[in-house]
């Protein structure tokens, strides 16, 4: 049971259109069976059958009774029926304008009858009433009871079509009701199989099936084959419903059997559609679509164009669910077009539905959309014919009402001239057509109050819809939502990053800083640390001669002797020597400490690499630091021509920063000299501006490089001796500062770099 | 008198010179050369018990002066060739495979030190 549930299910959730679409289908091809059921004329009739439709029209000029020729025209009426809704009910109005020149009540019921039926099967259900309702108000006067109870059928399939199952229902009991005492078996099991399907729209399955077997089991008591085609068939979509599809697969074998049998090629269409939606439901699509094209064959053949549509809209299916899509499009547009051609405005809309289904499979949200909205206008559009009709139908009615008034009016008035008793019964016939009258306008009341509250239930449908499209809208945007999340953390990720790579590129600067510390501080610092070894040992040498020396006592002591020692002293310590290197010592050491010194101060501007404050920098100074440290990196080869504008202004910077600048263009300028060659510092005022020039006459740059400098990680040095971030991150310095770059490089006479900086005095500013 | 050995000290630093020459001369007999041409220069006049030199140097480097004496005297025993500084590491490489250098020593030196690695070197 669980099983059956879930497979039941599934078929629900393969998407809400399609879900729709196959109600709608569903409903169209049960159109044609509950017709079938009620009806009473020729089955094969509706093949658009050319020899038939030649051998009626000769008949028509050969028979003399008219009451054949009504006949006729009704049989015309039946063969043009789903082909052809104009020439049908020409044909059932010709047998209705017959029968009433020949007074025939049973006639006249008989063509309104039919006429309805002609509309019931367009659709056109309120038209369908009005005929259906005359037909019953006729066939109440003259009591035939057997035509009471196939109108009352026929009310009940309406009801059915709009889905008011109570209504229904009750019109099919009272239908019943009258079979069973008219003993008319085939009436009662039709009756049972309408209750069937009421039981099946609403759901509940199994009940339907109860009736349908009920109804079978009548059919195949009465030997009605045709009948028992239909029934089978119906338990066979049943089992479909139910999910059990080998069932379903055995009650449409024996159908299409029948069908066979009974040469109905129609209804042998309609097991093979069956069928096909038995093998969609196992998923087995070939097979599905072989019995979908074989359906398809046969409709051609019968020229039932409903039924080619709603085939070629399930070939689409199947192409759809095989991920066909453009294969899909073919059939659906072939539907399109046929729908097209029949003008029927459910099954054009059907065709949209699914078309615009298909376009969205394919992304081609373009077009999906079109058909949607396409298919917005014919639900609305389908709204307003049903509206216009009901107003047209409403006029037509109250004009016909009022000429057969009129007609009675007259033929009360002969009466009443004929004779006093006759006169009574005409007053009697009067209040009698008042009292139809009333009826009548009762029933359009009713009709109307039933339209009003369809086109309600159709609104309130279309507000649904809307509800779940804006649902659907709703979840398209969470979706950007989610979307733009991810993205909002790819571009955290992203700097990130930049960031790291920001920082490596400063700890590349700061590895280029401390190789250039480390041997500028190397000589200095070495002049003070051997020279105090030296001092150290000179002294060591001197001071046994000072000492003797201080010890002199010349009082006592024998001078010369003592001037000889010393002497001797003085030459065995190298005493001359020391003392002559003493000073100069000492003045080395001082020159190692001042420079040490110099070289500290000057890197402080260094060490605040990450200042975010802004501070007044000496553009000079900073130039000079960065040459200190890249020292060692020219000093053997390349000549450095200052040009420093006296009396420069300091610039309001991030100091660190602009010398990061500074270190990066001329460490570039200096890796650009291969021998020997020079570069030329300039400054110069220019306006709020101080303008650096740092021009080298070394290789110059290619057009491919001047273009891309400023491009992260676009380097020409070799792998490890470059990031290729330090000009696109002295751009970045520059821009942060508001200034400017400007390249002139040609291969083979060197590079210019131009850098614009805004003093940005804040005093002046 | 004992003859006390002969070095030659090449390096830019004036001051250097000088202190090297204050610190070694009770033990060596020294003479200091402001680059490497003047270092070449008196090399072709007399003859050394070692060679020390800076690396880095305007004009010619530490090792480029190597590679002259190397090319120029190679008489001179190895062993006797030491090179004071801060080089690349390419660049002592090359000096220690091809230019018989017998000892790299960083600056700042230490007297100590720099007088054993010599005195190793002499004997």
């Amino acid at each position: 049971m669980n099983s059956k549930n879930v497979q039941v299910e599934k078929h629900i959730l393969t998407g809400e259109t399609h879900c729709n679409n196959s109600m709608i289908k569903q409903q169209a091809i049960r159109a044609v069976l509950i017709l079938l059921f009620s009806g009473t004329f020729n089955f094969n009739g509706f093949a658009l059958n050319q020899s038939v439709i030649d051998s009626l029209r000769q008949q028509l000029v050969s028979l003399k009774s008219d009451t054949g020729r009504i006949k006729t025209y009704l049989e015309l009426g039946d063969v043009y029926k789903y082909a052809n809704r104009d020439s049908s009910l020409h044909y059932y109005r010709k047998a209705l304008k017959l029968a009433g020149r020949l007074q025939s009540a049973k006639y006249i019921a008989l063509g309104l009858k039919e006429i309805g039926r002609g509309f019931y099967s367009q659709s056109d259900y309120d038209s369908a009433l009005y005929y259906f309702d005359k037909a019953l108000k006729i066939n109440k006067q003259t009591g035939a009871e057997k035509n009471i109870a196939d109108i009352l059928l026929d009310y009940g399939n309406v009801y059915i079509k709009r889905g008011i199952y109570d209504k229904a229902l009750e019109y099919e009991l009272s239908a019943l009701k009258l079979y069973e005492k008219l003993e008319d078996k085939d009436g009662y099991s039709g009756c049972l199989n309408n209750i069937g399907n009421i039981y099946y729209y609403q759901g509940d399955y199994k009940k339907a099936l109860e009736y349908y077997q009920k109804s079978l089991k009548i059919k195949i008591e009465l030997g009605y084959k045709k009948g028992m085609a239909i029934l089978l068939g119906n338990i066979g979509n049943l089992y479909n419903e139910l999910g059990e599809t080998d069932m379903s697969l055995k009650y449409n074998m024996k159908s299409v059997k029948i069908y066979e049998e009974l040469g109905d090629q129609n209804g042998i269409a309609r097991i093979y559609d069956n069928m096909g939606d038995t093998y969609v439901l196992k998923k087995d699509y070939p097979l599905a679509l072989d019995y979908y094209k074989k359906a398809l064959k046969l409709l051609e053949r019968t020229g039932y164009k409903r039924g080619i549509i709603i085939t070629l809209l399930s070939i689409g299916d199947v192409y759809n669910r095989t991920g066909q899509y453009k294969k899909a499009l073919e059939y659906e547009f072939r539907a399109l077009r046929i729908s097209g051609e029949t003008g029927e405005l459910n099954s054009q809309k059907m065709a949209y539905e699914y078309i615009s289904r298909s376009y969205k499979k394919l992304r081609d949200y373009k077009n999906a959309l079109l058909y949607k909205e396409k298919w917005f206008r014919v639900h609305d559009s389908i709204f307003n014919v049903e509206k216009a009709n009901a107003i047209a139908d409403a006029e037509a009615r109250f004009q016909s009402e009022k000429q057969e008034q009129q007609i009675k009016l007259q033929q009360a008035d002969l009466e009443k001239s004929k004779a006093e008793l006759a006169r009574v019964e005409a007053v009697k016939k009067r209040q009698e057509i008042v009292r139809d009258l009333f009826i009548v306008i009762s029933l359009l009341m009713l009709i109307l109050v039933v339209t009003v509250s369809y086109f309600y239930r159709l609104k309130k449908r279309d507000n649904l819809l809307l509800l779940e499209q804006k649902k659907k809208i709703a979840a398209i945007n969470e979706e950007l939502e989610t979307k733009n999340k991810e993205l909002q953390a790819t571009l955290d990720k992203l700097k990130q990053t930049q960031q790291q790579l920001v920082q490596s590129e400063k700890m590349a600067s700061l590895g280029m800083l401390s190789a250039g510390i480390a041997h500028e501080i190397n000589n200095p610092i070495n002049f003070v640390y051997a020279g105090i070894n030296s001092l150290f040992r000179d002294f060591e040498d001197i001071e046994p001669v000072i000492r003797e020396i201080s010890m002199i006592d010349p009082e006592s002591d024998n001078l010369k002797e003592k001037l000889q020692k010393i002497e001797r002293l003085k030459e065995e310590n190298y005493f001359d020597e020391a003392f002559e290197a003493i000073p100069q010592i000492i003045s080395d050491i001082k020159v190692g400490a001042d420079r040490t010194a110099e070289i500290v101060k000057s890197l402080r501007s260094f060490s605040r690499m990450d200042t975010s404050k802004m501070q007044s920098l000496n553009v000079h100074e900073g130039l000079d630091t960065s040459l200190l440290l890249l020292k060692n990196k020219y000093k053997r080869n390349i000549e450095i021509i200052k040009n420093y504008a006296p009396g420069l202004p300091e610039i309001n910077c991030y100091p660190g920063k602009i010398n990061q600048v500074f270190l990066n263009i001329l460490s570039n300028a200096i890796d650009a000299i291969e021998g020997e060659g020079k570069i030329w510092i300039t400054t110069r005022r220019e306006d709020d501006n101080v303008v650096v020039s740092v021009k080298d006459n070394g290789c110059g740059m290619s057009a491919e490089t001047k273009r891309r400098i400023f491009d992260p990680f676009y380097t020409t040095k070799d792998v490890g001796h470059g990031t290729g971030l330090g000009m696109s991150i002295a751009y970045g310095i520059i821009r942060e500062h508001n200034g400017k770059i400007n390249i002139t490089s040609e291969p083979g006479e060197g590079t210019e770099i131009v850098i614009t900086i805004p003093i940005n005095d804040e005093e002046k500013t | 008198m004992k003859k006390k050995p002969k070095i030659l000290y090449v390096d830019d630093e004036e001051s250097n010179l000088r202190i090297f020459k204050d610190a070694f001369r009770r033990d060596f007999e020294i003479y200091t050369a402001i680059s490497g041409y003047q270092g070449l220069e008196i090399l072709e006049k007399t003859a050394f018990d070692v060679i020390i030199t800076d690396q880095r140097m305007p004009g010619m480097t530490g090792v480029e002066f190597l590679k002259e004496v190397y090319t120029r005297f190679p008489e001179i025993p190895p062993d006797r060739l030491i090179l004071s500084g801060y080089a690349k590491d390419e660049d002592i490489n090359e000096a220690f495979k091809k230019y018989k250098l017998s000892k790299f020593i960083s600056k700042p030196w230490e007297y100590g030190e720099l007088k054993a690695i010599i005195m190793n070197a002499i004997n």
